[in-house]
C-alpha cells in the first residue's frame, strides 16, 4: 500500500512540473530560512557553554549611584575576588581579568600591535575551559612577566606551536617568557584572549585593596548546589566589613550617610551563559548578542515555515478538483476515510522532505551571505548538537503534518458520487481566503517593520551631531610618534590636502576613550548638594574647528602657551545641569585623584567656565546627550585630520608616508569618523540587513500561495467565467471581475497589519532617545508595493482564465 | 440478492426539495443481468449509487446480501463493499498516475492482500479482459474501449458477487460498445450478477431484465425473451 502512495505521489509530482516546482521550491524556502535562522539562533544560545564549569561560573557586576552619576559594570574592584574566595565557602576559585589596553608585540622583526591581550590569574584555566596544548595549566602564570598565547598566535609568531620557553617583548620593553600555549578561544565566548599576562606583572594594581575603584573583571567558580540569588544576598554583608572604612577614610562619611545622601553601591552575579545574550554593562568585552533579536529572529522563522505551509496547503487544495477523482474512485474501490488521510500525508512528508533537501542546499549556498549579514560566523555543523538535529528533523516533520493536514482532511472528505459527477463543494473557500488574509497581514507587518527601522537609520545618519563627521581621518597611536608627534601634525599642514588637524585621543565616537569625573558649582557640598558626573576630555586649541564644533557663547581656548589650562568649556547640557544662567565666568569644581585612583578629598581643583559649545552626540543616539567639559591638555591617543580634497586616497598616502618616515617600525592604522559612527549602529544596520532578506522571501512565499488560490479560483470559475464570455464580457471585464476578490483580502490584511505593525515598530523606537516618527508614507508605501504585488500575481491567472475558449470550458462541465 | 422497499431519496438544497426515487421496489436475484433504463433526471444513477452502497436511501429498507444497509456509516458501506461490488463507469475512472495493472490491483489492495497474491489475480483478470500486453501502460495510452475493458477487470478481480454499471458504452463509439456488452455478458454467463443503468435499447437487449424508471416510480418490468431466472 504504502508502495501505492509512493507511485502516485511521484507520478503525480511529474505529471504536474510547475505545481511540483512551485510548492517544493516554495516549501524549500521556507525551511531553509528557518534553519539559517536556527543555526544563527543555537549560535547565539551557544555562548560559552563549552567550558565544562560554565552553569557553576557566575560574573560579579556592580552597580553604582554615585553623586548623580550611575553606572552598570561588567568590573567590579580588584579585592572582591580574593575576599570572596577566602571568607565564603560557596565560592570553590576565581579569577581575575585586568585590560589594559593595545600592546605591541615582538619576535625578532616581527612587531605587531595586539589588542585581545589581558592580565589574568593563573586560576583562568581552572575556572575555565581553555585546553592548554603546551605547558603546564596549573603553573603556567603564577610568577611576573610569564604569558600563555593560543595556538594561532604561536603559530604567527614563531611558525611552531609548542613555544613554551620562549621570549615576546611587549610595548618594546617589557620581556614576557611563554608558559603555555593554547587552544584557540571558540568564536561562540563573550571574551576572546589571544595572549594572557600574569596578573603578578601587575601585582600592584590587583592586590592594592581598593573597593571603590572598579576596573576588573571577576568570575567566580561557586561549589556545586550554591544557589546565587541566596549568595548574592549573601556576600552584602561585606560592603559594611570592607567597604565602609574606606568610604569613612576617603570621604568621611559612613556606609549609611552615604545611601543616604542619595548614593548606593550594588553587585550581582550574572551566570556566565546568561552574559552574551542579556549582558549589556559598561566595559563589556565585547558587544554583547541581544535576546530581542533571538525572539525576533526565531518568531521570523515560525511566520515564514507557517506561510510555507500555508502556501502548500493552498496549492494542494487548488489542485484538488484533479485529486478528486482519485478520491472518488478509492473510496468506490473500498477505501476507508483514514487510509485516504494516511495517503496525504505521505504525500507531503514526502515532499516536505524533498523540499529539505533542496533547503540544505539552499542553507549550504547562502550561509557566507547570511553570516556576513548577521556579523556572525555561522556554520551548518548540524551534527555537533542534538538539540539542532532533533530541532531540524522536529520542524521537518511538523511542517509536512501541518502543510498536509488541511488537504489530508479535506481531500478525504469527498463523497465518492459527487467527485465522479464533478460536483465539488465550495465551502472551504473561506478557510483559503483566510490564510491568505493571515500570509498577506504577516507580510505587511514584515514590510512596515523594515521601512521603519530603515527610516530610523536614515534619521540617525542624518541626524545634526553637533560635529561634522565627513572627510574626517583618525590616525591612531598617535603617541607612538613620541617626540615628534607635533611635528607629524605641522609638517602634513602644510599640505594642501589637509585643511586643520588636532591632537587629542577623545573623539565623539564609540571606541575612543571616555573619561568621567564628578563636578559641582563653586560652593556646593559635593556629598549632598548639585553634582554632576562629567566627562572630561582634554583637547588642544583645534579640537573645536577640525571637528566643526559650534561654540554657542564665549570663546574657544587660547593658543598661548599656559594660558587657559584651568578653564572649561562647558556643553549645553553640563550648563544646564548646574542651572547656569550666565554660565561665562563660572567656576566648577571636582576631587583631585590619588595615584591609585582613589580621591584625594583634601585637595580640590576649580575650572573658570571660558565657553559653551553646543551640544553634540558622543554616544548613540539611543541615549541623552550627557554633561561634557573640554579642557585644554594634552591626550596624544590620535591625531584627527579634516581633509579638504576628493582624493582621500592621496591624503592617506601622504600620511603613511610621513607616518613610516617619523615612526619607523610603527604600525600605521587609521578610521575615517563617518564609518566609526556608522559602526555604532552596526546591530540595527545588520538587523536591517536581515529583515530584508526575510521580508522578501515573507512576500515571495504569499505571493506564491496567492498564485496558487487564484489558480484555484480561476478553475472553479471557469464555467462562470465560459458564460460570461459568451455573454458578451470583455477579457479586461473578466479580469478585473477575478482580481477583485483577491484585493479586498488584501485591503483587510492592511486594516490588520496597520495597527500591528504600528504598536510593534512604536515599541522598537522606544529603545532611541532621538527618533524618527512612523508617518503615514510608511503605511502608503507598504500598502501601495502590497497590492502591485499582489495584483501581478494574481493577474497572470485572472488573464489566463480570461482568455480561455468558452467553449472548451462549458463543454467540460 | 438485492431488496429495495419503498426506497426513497430526497435531495435538499437551502430552497428546493427534489425527489429522485419515491417508493421503488426492486428485487434482484443472485445471477440476474437487469438493465435500469429511463430519461434524464428519472433516478437511475441514484438507485445504482444506493444498490452500490455508495449512498443512503432517505427512506424505505435496502437488504445487499440479507444485510440490512439502508442505514449504515460511510465505513460500514465501504466494508461491505469491497469484494462484493465492482463498479463500471461510462467515464472510465481509472487513476491517471497508475499503470493499467495497478489500476486493476487497486480494490486487492484495500483488501489486503499479499503483493503474490495480488500479483496472481490481477494479471487474470487482465487475461480474461485480453489486457495483459498493456499491463504497463497508462490509462491515457490506451482507447477508450480498452480503457473501459481495464475498468471491467478492475470490477471483476476481486470476484464481486455484483456488478454495478452505469452507462458503460456511454463514451464509446458502437464498435468498442458492443465489445464491452459481450464482455458484460460473458461475465453474467459465468454467474456474476449484473445491473446497468442505459440509455440504449440495443444494449439493454442484453440484459434479462428491463427496468423502466420515470420521475423517481418504477413504470414496467419487462421480461426479456429467451431468458429464464
Amino acid at each position: 500500500m504504502f508502495r501505492n502512495y509512493l507511485k502516485i505521489t511521484f507520478r503525480n509530482l511529474w505529471n504536474n512540473k510547475s505545481y511540483s516546482f512551485i510548492n517544493i521550491v516554495g516549501l524549500a524556502f521556507g525551511l531553509a530560512s528557518c534553519i539559517i535562522i536556527l543555526l544563527y539562533v543555537n549560535n547565539e544560545l551557544s555562548y560559552d557553554k563549552h567550558h565544562k564549569k560554565a552553569n557553576r561560573i557566575a560574573r560579579v557586576a556592580s552597580f553604582i549611584d554615585f553623586s548623580g552619576s550611575y553606572l552598570e559594570l561588567a568590573t567590579t574592584s580588584a579585592p572582591m575576588g580574593p575576599t570572596l574566595r577566602n571568607d565564603y565557602t560557596e565560592v570553590e576559585d576565581m579569577v581575575r581579568f585586568r585590560p589594559r589596553g593595545e600592546f605591541l608585540v615582538r619576535s625578532g622583526d616581527v612587531n605587531i600591535k595586539e589588542s585581545d591581550i589581558i592580565f589574568s590569574d593563573p586560576s583562568v584555566f581552572n575556572v575555565f575551559t581553555i585546553p592548554v596544548i603546551h605547558g603546564n595549566a596549573e603553573t603556567a602564570l603564577l610568577e611576573p612577566y610569564t604569558l600563555a598565547l593560543s595556538r594561532s598566535k604561536a603559530l604567527k609568531y614563531f611558525g611552531t606551536e609548542n613555544v613554551v620557553g620562549k621570549t615576546l617583548l611587549l610595548d618594546d620593553d617589557q620581556t614576557f617568557k611563554i608558559t603555555a600555549v593554547y587552544e584557540d578561544m571558540p568564536e561562540t565566548s563573550h571574551f576572546n584572549f589571544e595572549f594572557l599576562l600574569s596578573m603578578e606583572t601587575n601585582a600592584d594594581e590587583a592586590n592594592n585593596g581598593v573597593w571603590i575603584s572598579n576596573n576588573f573583571r571577576t568570575y567566580l567558580l561557586l561549589k556545586e548546589g550554591t544557589d546565587l540569588k541566596a549568595f548574592e544576598e549573601n556576600f552584602k554583608s561585606i560592603k559594611k566589613t570592607y567597604i565602609e572604612p574606606q568610604l569613612i577614610q576617603f570621604t568621611g562619611n559612613t556606609l549609611e550617610d552615604f545611601q543616604e545622601a542619595g548614593n548606593s553601591i550594588e553587585y550581582e552575579l550574572q551566570p556566565l551563559t546568561d552574559i552574551h545574550l542579556h549582558s549589556d554593562l559598561v566595559a563589556e568585552f565585547e558587544p554583547n548578542g541581544n535576546i530581542k533579536y533571538v525572539f525576533l529572529f526565531s518568531g521570523l522563522a515560525g511566520f515564514i515555515l507557517i506561510l510555507a505551509c500555508i502556501n502548500f496547503m493552498n496549492l494542494s487544495t487548488a489542485r484538488s478538483v484533479k485529486r478528486a477523482k482519485e478520491v472518488g474512485i478509492r473510496k468506490t474501490l473500498g477505501s476507508v476515510r483514514k487510509q485516504l488521510v494516511t495517503q496525504f500525508f505521505t504525500e507531503s512528508i514526502l515532499l516536505c522532505l524533498f523540499s529539505f533537501l533542496i533547503a540544505l542546499l539552499i542553507v549550504e549556498l547562502t550561509l557566507p551571505f547570511f553570516s556576513n549579514l548577521s556579523g556572525t560566523n555561522l556554520v551548518s555543523n548540524y551534527f555537533s548538537n542534538t538539540n539542532l538535529i532533533l530541532s531540524i528533523a522536529g520542524i521537518v516533520l511538523v511542517t509536512g503534518l501541518l502543510s498536509g493536514s488541511y488537504p489530508a482532511v479535506m481531500l478525504s472528505g469527498f463523497q465518492p458520487i459527487k467527485v465522479l459527477k464533478g460536483v465539488l463543494d465550495k465551502g472551504t473557500s473561506r478557510f483559503r481566503s483566510l490564510l491568505v488574509v493571515f500570509q498577506f497581514s504577516v507580510s505587511l507587518v514584515v514590510i512596515i517593520g523594515l521601512l521603519v527601522i530603515n527610516k530610523q537609520l536614515n534619521f540617525i545618519q542624518n541626524q545634526s551631531l553637533g560635529f561634522q563627521k565627513e572627510q574626517t581621518v583618525i590616525i591612531h597611536d598617535a603617541y607612538t610618534l613620541d617626540t615628534n608627534l607635533n611635528v607629524y601634525k605641522e609638517e602634513l599642514l602644510k599640505e594642501p590636502e589637509f585643511k586643520s588637524a588636532t591632537i587629542s585621543s577623545y573623539l565623539p565616537v564609540s571606541g575612543f576613550s571616555m573619561n568621567d569625573q564628578t563636578f559641582w558649582p563653586k560652593g556646593d557640598d559635593p556629598v549632598q548638594g548639585n553634582t554632576s558626573s562629567t566627562q572630561v576630555w582634554r583637547v588642544d586649541t583645534d579640537y573645536i574647528p577640525t571637528l566643526g564644533m559650534e561654540i554657542i557663547e564665549g570663546r574657544n581656548f587660547s593658543e598661548d602657551r599656559g594660558a587657559d589650562d584651568n578653564t572649561v568649556i562647558l556643553n549645553e547640557a553640563l550648563a544646564n545641569r548646574f542651572g547656569f544662567e550666565e554660565p561665562l565666568g563660572e567656576v566648577i569644581t571636582t576631587f583631585t585623584q590619588k595615584p591609585d585612583g582613589s580621591f584625594d578629598t583634601e585637595n580640590l581643583r576649580e575650572f573658570t567656565v571660558i565657553g559653551i559649545v553646543k551640544n553634540f552626540h558622543f554616544r548613540s543616539l539611543r541615549e541623552n546627550i550627557a554633561p561634557l567639559g573640554l579642557f585644554k591638555g594634552t591626550s596624544r591617543g590620535n591625531v584627527i585630520f579634516k581633509i579638504d580634497s576628493q582624493d582621500a586616497g592621496a591624503a592617506l598616502s601622504k600620511l603613511e608616508n610621513s607616518w613610516k618616515e617619523m615612526a619607523p617600525g610603527q604600525p600605521f592604522s587609521y578610521s575615517f569618523l563617518d564609518e566609526r559612527f556608522d559602526r555604532m549602529y552596526r546591530t540595527e544596520n545588520r538587523v536591517s540587513n536581515l529583515v530584508f532578506a526575510f521580508s522578501v522571501l515573507i512576500i515571495i512565499i504569499a505571493c506564491l500561495g496567492l498564485f496558487g488560490l487564484s489558480a484555484y479560483s480561476a478553475e472553479q470559475r471557469t464555467k462562470e467565467i465560459g458564460i460570461r464570455k459568451v455573454l458578451g464580457a470583455s477579457v479586461s471585464g473578466i479580469v478585473s471581475l477575478v482580481s477583485k476578490d483577491f484585493l479586498k483580502l488584501i485591503l483587510i490584511s492592511f486594516l490588520i497589519a496597520a495597527p500591528v505593525g504600528y504598536f510593534i515598530m512604536q515599541q522598537w523606537l522606544k529603545e532611541f532617545t532621538y527618533k524618527t516618527n512612523i508617518g503615514f508614507d510608511v503605511f502608503l508605501i507598504s500598502g501601495i508595493g502590497i497590492v502591485v504585488i499582489a495584483s501581478i500575481t494574481v493577474s497572470w491567472q485572472s488573464i489566463k482564465a480570461a482568455l480561455t475558449n468558452p467553449v472548451k470550458s462549458l463543454k467540460s462541465e | 440478492m438485492i431488496q429495495a422497499k419503498n426506497l426513497k431519496k430526497v435531495y435538499s438544497t437551502e430552497e428546493v426539495e427534489t425527489t429522485a426515487l419515491n417508493n421503488v421496489n426492486i428485487e434482484i436475484k443472485e445471477g440476474e443481468f437487469v438493465a435500469i433504463m429511463g430519461p434524464s433526471g428519472c433516478g437511475k444513477s441514484t438507485l445504482l449509487n444506493i444498490m452500490g452502497l455508495l449512498d443512503n436511501p432517505s427512506d424505505g429498507e435496502y437488504h445487499f446480501l440479507g444485510h440490512d444497509v439502508s442505514n449504515r456509516t460511510e465505513r460500514e458501506r465501504a466494508q461491505l463493499r469491497k469484494g462484493n461490488i465492482g463498479f463500471i463507469f461510462q467515464s472510465f475512472n481509472l487513476i491517471d498516475e497508475l499503470t493499467v495493472f495497478e489500476n486493476v490491483e487497486l480494490p486487492l489492495l484495500y483488501l489486503g492482500m499479499s503483493a503474490d497474491e495480488r500479483k496472481e489475480k490481477a494479471e487474470a483478470a487482465l487475461e480474461r479482459m485480453s489486457m495483459m500486453h498493456r499491463r504497463n501502460h497508462f490509462p491515457q495510452q490506451l482507447s477508450g474501449g480498452q480503457q473501459q475493458r481495464v475498468a471491467i477487470a478492475r470490477a471483476v478481480v476481486a470476484n464481486a458477487k455484483l456488478i454495478l454499471a452505469d452507462e458503460p458504452t456511454g463514451n464509446l463509439d458502437s464498435d468498442h460498445g458492443n465489445e464491452v456488452m459481450k464482455v458484460l455478458a460473458e461475465l453474467n454467463e459465468q454467474g456474476t450478477t449484473i445491473v446497468m443503468v442505459t440509455h440504449s435499447p440495443h444494449d439493454a437487449d442484453f440484459a434479462m431484465r428491463v427496468i423502466h424508471l420515470f420521475d423517481g416510480h418504477v413504470v414496467t418490468e419487462n421480461m426479456q425473451e429467451g431468458f429464464h431466472v
